[in-house]
């Protein structure tokens, strides 16, 4: 889980440019949104395509985006649950 | 009081020509490696630079470098401050890197930059502005065009100040010719199609 934890975290700071984030500081338990990473809601179309095309998983109710984006946590246990 | 040009800057690859003189770029550098450059000698910060397209990314830095700091949504009311915007090229760098990425699955954060206005955007949202904002198509930099749209927007008083120019990139191709026009004394020229020329020349 913690390795995925790692390539989650990697892939959201390439995939969505964060230029200004060290990865050291980002922290498992950090909310994604709004304070915290400060994701907009760009970013979180960007997520559903990261989920589909590296992880074959599609979000069928976006009611659960909420939920499954919270952070690094909730996002590895959605792919580990659903892969 | 008169209507003056009290900001220009200037951004292609030979350079940045700024009102307080010129700084030449190193022959061969890419886009990216020339505005990274301006970025980090000016300190110029934005969390959102790393998600704008290059074309936005020319316009806010230009946009940095022409108020130099300057809080101009506290100087004026946000609603009165206009922002007027022409290219030849509109969006469509970033519209054939969307157009590429449908190929397989369409990118979001591509889409949203599919349109010259958004440029506009982001300058408005580090900046607080609340005015107007025209985005113009032309085939070179037309002068007449925004000197004409400038004054529309004074005459009707929609606008005090205005942030004005050019702001074109296509495939590493760019060029940013910037003007803060407002009203001022006598140390700065006239805003006048031929003041404009004089310094786009310069």
């Amino acid at each position: 889980m913690s390795e995925l934890k790692q390539e989650l975290k990697e892939k959201i700071i390439e995939q969505l440019n964060l230029q200004d984030i060290n990865i050291a500081d980002f922290s498992d338990d950090m909310p994604l949104f709004g304070e915290g990473l400060g994701l907009d809601s760009i970013d979180a179309l960007e997520l559903i395509v990261l989920l589909q095309q590296d992880y074959n998983i599609k979000i069928s109710n976006p009611e659960q985006g909420r939920e499954i984006f919270q952070s690094i946590n909730s996002l590895s246990d959605f792919i580990s649950k659903n892969s | 009081m008169a209507r003056k040009i009290t900001s220009y800057c200037i951004i292609d690859s030979k350079g940045i020509k700024r009102n307080n003189g010129f700084q030449d770029f190193a022959s061969g550098n890419t886009f990216k490696e020339n505005i990274d450059t301006l970025i980090h000698e000016n300190e110029i910060k934005n969390s959102r630079l790393g998600r704008m397209d290059p074309m936005s990314v020319l316009g806010f830095v230009g946009t940095e470098l022409l108020l130099d700091n300057r809080k101009i949504s506290e100087e004026y009311d946000p609603y009165d401050i206009g922002i007027v915007f022409s290219n030849n090229s509109s969006s469509l760098d970033t519209d054939l890197k969307y157009w590429d990425s449908v190929k397989k699955i369409a990118s979001p954060s591509l889409f949203v930059y599919t349109l010259p206005n958004v440029s506009m955007a982001e300058i408005c949202i580090k900046n607080c502005i609340k005015g107007e904002n025209h985005f113009f198509l032309s085939q070179k930099i037309d002068l007449k065009l925004i000197y004409e749209q400038c004054s529309t927007l004074f005459d009707q008083e929609l606008s005090k100040v205005i942030i004005t120019g050019w702001v074109d990139y296509f495939q590493d191709d760019y060029k940013a010719v910037l003007f803060i026009i407002e009203d001022g004394n006598g140390e700065y020229p006239d805003f006048t199609e031929e003041n404009l020329n004089k310094i786009l020349k310069q």
